[in-house]
């Protein structure tokens, strides 16, 4: 260590505050408050509203999302759907409404649909099935347009007087499910 | 570390920035009281020796009694003019030093920070701390070989 070194060493270790005026510098910040900067004030009001707005939001969709899967089309269109998927053969094969409601003779319902629909769909064949406990008739059909197959449920309405047209997405399948004249109809694509 | 020794250990390091005690002691307590309303702590030496540094600046240059000179229009302050030697104690010696140099000093012998530490804290090149350091210690040893003879 050089001289001047040693010199500057003793020099600042000799600079002393004296142990009162330490004590009072102690002694001046015991009541102070930590004081909360403004732009911290606002970010913690920012966040508080965000997070009420989030949590509106997300209450809002989750019931609204809950409440469309207890409704009873939604139930019928997941049955459909996956009904839909398990691609049964049609137990009759006729271009002609007609033939299958002869083969079918277990339905109490007219299984043709409106005069709408038979403008966009052409039938390939038809059996029975169930939707939610009601005896069915599910319908292979093909659209006219794309050449898609689809499936089309038939059976009375008595048991899902409440449903109203709607069209649910399940998975990749769009279901759109209408009443018609005492019967309900499903079409799943 | 102790929060007295802290208090020390900041009052030295104004004591290199101003080279006078009762701004020293109000520059430390300033500091400490600041910190405490910030944090509600002093946690360390460095950001103690920080909040010194930046209150020295912000009081010395809203009273312009410091002037912040370059490194190159600094000629050799003890070249000539400077007290009578034989009297010259370090105390002097020092007050002969810029304050930057009197910092940069202060933090290389007697903290012991790196050159690095030194640059981060005042906010300058390594180089030119080495100038900064360098230089005082010149001009100490210039004056203390003086004084002796």
């Amino acid at each position: 260590m050089g001289e001047i070194d040693k010199q500057l060493k003793d020099y600042y270790s000799q600079q002393n505050l004296s142990s009162d005026r330490v004590e009072d510098i102690l002694a001046s910040v015991k009541d102070i408050e930590v004081a909360i900067p403004w732009w911290r004030k606002r970010q913690s009001m920012l966040t508080i509203a965000a997070v009420v707005i989030l949590t509106i939001f997300l209450s809002f969709f989750m019931g609204s999302h809950l409440g469309q899967r207890n409704e009873i089309s939604y139930i019928i269109a997941q049955e459909v759907a996956k009904n839909h998927e398990k691609l049964l053969r049609p137990e009759v094969i006729t271009s002609k409404y007609e033939e299958v409601q002869g083969y079918l003779t277990r339905m109490d319902v007219s299984i043709k649909p409106g005069k709408e629909f038979l403008q966009k769909f052409e039938l390939i064949g038809g059996r029975y099935c169930s939707v939610q406990g009601e005896l069915a008739t599910q319908l292979k059909v093909r659209d006219l347009q794309s050449g898609r197959i689809s499936s089309l449920y038939v059976c009375s309405d008595r048991k899902v007087q409440d449903v109203k047209p709607v069209t649910h997405q399940i998975k990749e399948h769009d279901v759109e499910i209408w009443r018609e004249t005492g019967r309900l109809f499903a079409l799943v694509e | 570390m102790e929060e007295k020794d802290l208090i020390q250990h900041g009052y030295r390091f104004a004591l290199s920035l101003t080279h006078h005690h009762y701004d020293a002691e109000d520059l430390v307590q300033q500091a400490w009281v600041k910190l405490h309303r910030c944090y509600g702590k002093v946690e360390n030496k460095s950001i103690l020796f920080t909040t010194i540094k930046n209150l020295f600046r912000d009081r010395y240059r809203r009273n312009e009694l410091v002037v912040f000179e370059s490194l190159e229009d600094q000629d050799e302050i003890v070249k000539g003019g400077h007290p009578s030697s034989g009297q010259m104690d370090m105390e002097t010696m020092l007050s002969m030093l810029r304050h930057e140099e009197r910092e940069a000093l202060y933090l290389n012998v007697v903290e012991g920070f790196t050159n690095e530490e030194i640059a981060r804290q005042m906010g300058k090149s390594r180089g030119t701390v080495l100038s900064l350091v360098f230089r005082a210690k010149k001009k100490l040893e210039k004056a203390f070989g003086e004084r002796r003879t």
